[in-house]
């Protein structure tokens, strides 16, 4: 999971960004001001974008009317200190999910983005499955057959990304855009290194295995052969 | 206090000028009549004498009886007459004897009498010599004295009546006016109704003056119309800078709690060592300060605009402008360091003492520096230049920044006024120091007010009076 936090008060994009990569174990990126943010959020592939109201440059209004001219479907949190109804209203008539004002909860923030990013990936709750397989995103639990797997917080994160698009072929280009900030280095060999370890701890011991490698192609979750 | 009514007084001055006009008019009309009529009773008497004079005929001897042919003579039963000769011996008489009557020295009067309690115009015609064309030249002893008196009473009659018939025209007249007029009256000020009503709508939610076109077509009216539809713009445009106030300031707040709030809970959000911990806790503390500027900003520009009288003359401090130029500078050298800012001073050398409070001066001198020192890019330089003129000193902070757009330089004296959204916070302000400059600078009875080119810079121009004497003195 990646997100885009667009702010400009830059201490509070760095408590959002720390604690959404503690806490949820996503990849978030900064932009401080609103040419940036709508630029990074129309290059990178976002899987929800919060984004502040006031900015230099570009307000997140235009930020958001032009994402949306863009064609861009990605989730948009709105953070803002000005709490008018009309302007609520306003924001989500043009295209807003969700809306929070400041001073707001971390956890509540947290909680908004992951449901989110749930809704917008077609799931009603927090419990993710595929076959056996289950993800509980919001106590970060997985459990095969009942039985619960513990796993690195970076396998967490590709497997996360995996249960959220079942049956879906991820290359690993984007697997990786996924899972790191922009200023990260990537290596695309981690990848296999992440993949082998969830084989283990998820596919070794059941009968059927959920993770398929497409040669040249990616990686798939799936419960059943692929067709 | 007692109110009183336009219309009342209008219609009251109406009917006082209609009184007093119809009042001289009557008295006119009627001293005219009178004069006629007294005229016309006058002639009637003399024409009746004259009949009184053809009848009597004079006496065929000296001393012989006069006589009188009173079979041929025809007067109304009120009139009263006597004929005497020069002796004063009865010639003839009316009906009813006229009573004794004083002669007047003139031999031909007119006079108004009083006879048997009743007014009476006589003509007294004395030593009237008799006319008889056959008669030799007259002797005196054929002269007589006629008085012929009537009455009075029917001409004062009409006279009477004439006046009862000005007084009741005269009453209609004034009472159809009275009524026409506050008819006229109330019509006529009805545009003023209007925009009072009007006047009473606006309020919070509603600015305009509906019935104000209406009421600038009157003459009378546009004044109070044009005053009233700048009051409300001057109401409305307070209203909305404070609305934009209380807005902005609790934007500001809510922002700089959120920061706060983020830092704690970020801290709190995973079991973390001691180290760690005090990290996140010097972070808070340090986000905390924007917070306490924020206030502390606040309650001081509310303090000052609430003080905004100037000062009464027994409280004048003064300050002495190069020395608090020279502190200022010396306190946020390091600011001005750190941003490889060069800060110059251009001043004349003598001793200049504003009509300011020193901590009033430096506050705003701060303000200003450090403005110029923030916006401006390294490598470049902030002059502060003193003047002194007759009155008053100017302080010029100019700086070679980014200067200032046009838009925007009507409103950069607001509180919280961004002309761009991140100026404040990439330099750390909260967006009060320039309206708390303003404050200070404007209850000194200064004026401070700023030129920008951008690209080019800006200079902040304060100008305050000066003190003739030095204190120490």
């Amino acid at each position: 999971m990646k997100i885009l936090v667009i702010e400009d008060e830059k201490r509070l994009a760095h408590n959002i960004a720390r604690s959404v990569r503690e806490a949820c174990g996503y990849a978030v990126d900064l932009a401080f001001d609103g040419r940036e943010g709508l630029y990074l959020a129309s290059e990178g592939s976002y899987d929800a974008i919060c984004l502040d109201l006031m900015l230099p440059g570009m307000t997140g209004t235009q930020v958001l009317t032009e994402l949306r001219a863009r064609k861009l479907r990605t989730p948009v949190l709105i953070l803002t200190a000005r709490d008018e109804t009309t302007s609520v209203v306003a924001l989500l008539n043009q295209g807003a999910d969700d809306y929070l004002a400041k001073p707001f909860d971390l956890d509540e923030l947290k909680a908004r983005l992951q449901a989110l990013i749930r809704r917008s990936q077609g799931h009603a709750d927090s419990l993710l499955s595929v076959g056996d397989l289950e993800m509980d995103v919001a106590r970060a639990i997985v459990r095969r057959a009942g039985a619960a797997i513990s796993l690195s917080p970076m396998e967490y994160r590709v497997l996360e990304y995996l249960m959220h698009r079942p049956g879906v072929v991820i290359t690993k280009a984007k697997l990786l855009e996924h899972l790191y900030d922009f200023n990260w280095e990537k290596f695309s060999n981690v990848v296999e290194v992440y993949i082998s370890g969830l084989r283990k701890k998820i596919d070794a011991g059941a009968g059927t295995k959920l993770i398929h490698t497409l040669r040249g192609h990616g990686y798939m979750l799936r419960h059943g052969a692929p067709e | 206090m007692t109110s009183t009514s336009i219309r009342t007084r209008l219609i009251a001055s109406i009917a006082a000028i209609q009184i007093t006009g119809a009042a001289l008019v009557t008295f006119l009309f009627l001293s005219h009549e009178r004069s006629q009529s007294y005229a016309a009773l006058d002639a009637t008497l003399r024409e009746q004498a004259a009949v009184i004079r053809s009848l009597i005929e004079a006496p065929e001897q000296p001393n012989g009886p006069f006589v009188f042919h009173k079979e041929f003579l025809s007067i109304p039963s009120s009139d009263l007459f006597l004929i005497t000769d020069v002796r004063g011996r009865t010639i003839s008489t009316s009906r009813q004897p006229l009573p004794p009557v004083i002669l007047p020295p003139q031999p031909r009067a007119v006079l108004n009498l009083h006879l048997a309690g009743k007014p009476y115009r006589a003509l007294v015609l004395q030593n009237l010599p008799l006319v008889d064309p056959d008669a030799p030249p007259s002797p005196e002893s054929q002269s007589i004295t006629l008085i012929y008196a009537t009455p009075t009473a029917p001409v004062e009659a009409h006279l009477r009546h004439i006046a009862t018939q000005a007084a009741e025209a005269c009453l209609a007249l004034l009472a159809s006016a009275t009524f026409i007029s506050a008819w006229a009256l109330t019509f006529g000020l009805r545009p003023l109704r209007n925009l009072a009503s009007d006047a009473e709508k606006i309020d919070v939610g509603h600015w305009t003056l509906s019935q104000l076109e209406e009421g600038r077509r009157f003459t009378e009216l546009r004044p109070l119309a044009d005053s009233l539809a700048r009051l409300v713009d001057r109401l409305r445009n307070a209203f909305h800078r404070e609305r934009q106030f209380f807005g902005d300031a609790a934007h500001e707040m809510k922002s700089s709690v959120a920061i706060v709030r983020s830092t704690v809970q970020y801290a709190l959000q995973t079991d973390r060592t001691a180290a760690e911990y005090r990290k996140e806790l010097q972070d808070a503390l340090a986000d905390t300060a924007r917070l306490q500027d924020l206030v502390a900003g606040m309650l001081d520009l509310a303090r000052i605009e609430s003080n905004a009288a100037p000062p009464t003359p027994s409280e004048y401090t003064s300050a002495e402008v190069h020395a608090e130029v020279q502190r200022v500078i010396a306190r946020l050298r390091p600011l001005a360091a750190a941003r490889h800012v060069r800060v110059h001073t251009s001043a004349e050398p003598q001793e200049t003492w504003a009509r300011i409070s020193e901590e009033d001066l430096s506050t705003t001198l701060t303000n200003l520096l450090e403005n110029a020192i923030l916006y401006s890019d390294p490598g470049k330089q902030v002059t502060i230049a003193i003047r002194t003129c007759k009155g008053h000193c100017e302080i010029i902070v100019q700086d070679q920044g980014c200067g200032i757009a046009p838009t925007a330089l009507p409103y950069i004296f607001d509180r919280f006024y961004r002309s761009d959204a991140s100026r404040t916070r990439s330099t750390g302000g909260v967006g009060l120091g320039l309206s708390i400059a303003k404050a200070l600078i404007t209850r000194a009875n200064g004026t401070l007010s700023v030129e920008s080119e951008q690209g080019k810079g800006s200079a902040f121009r304060i100008a305050i009076p000066t003190v003739e004497m030095s204190p120490s003195s």
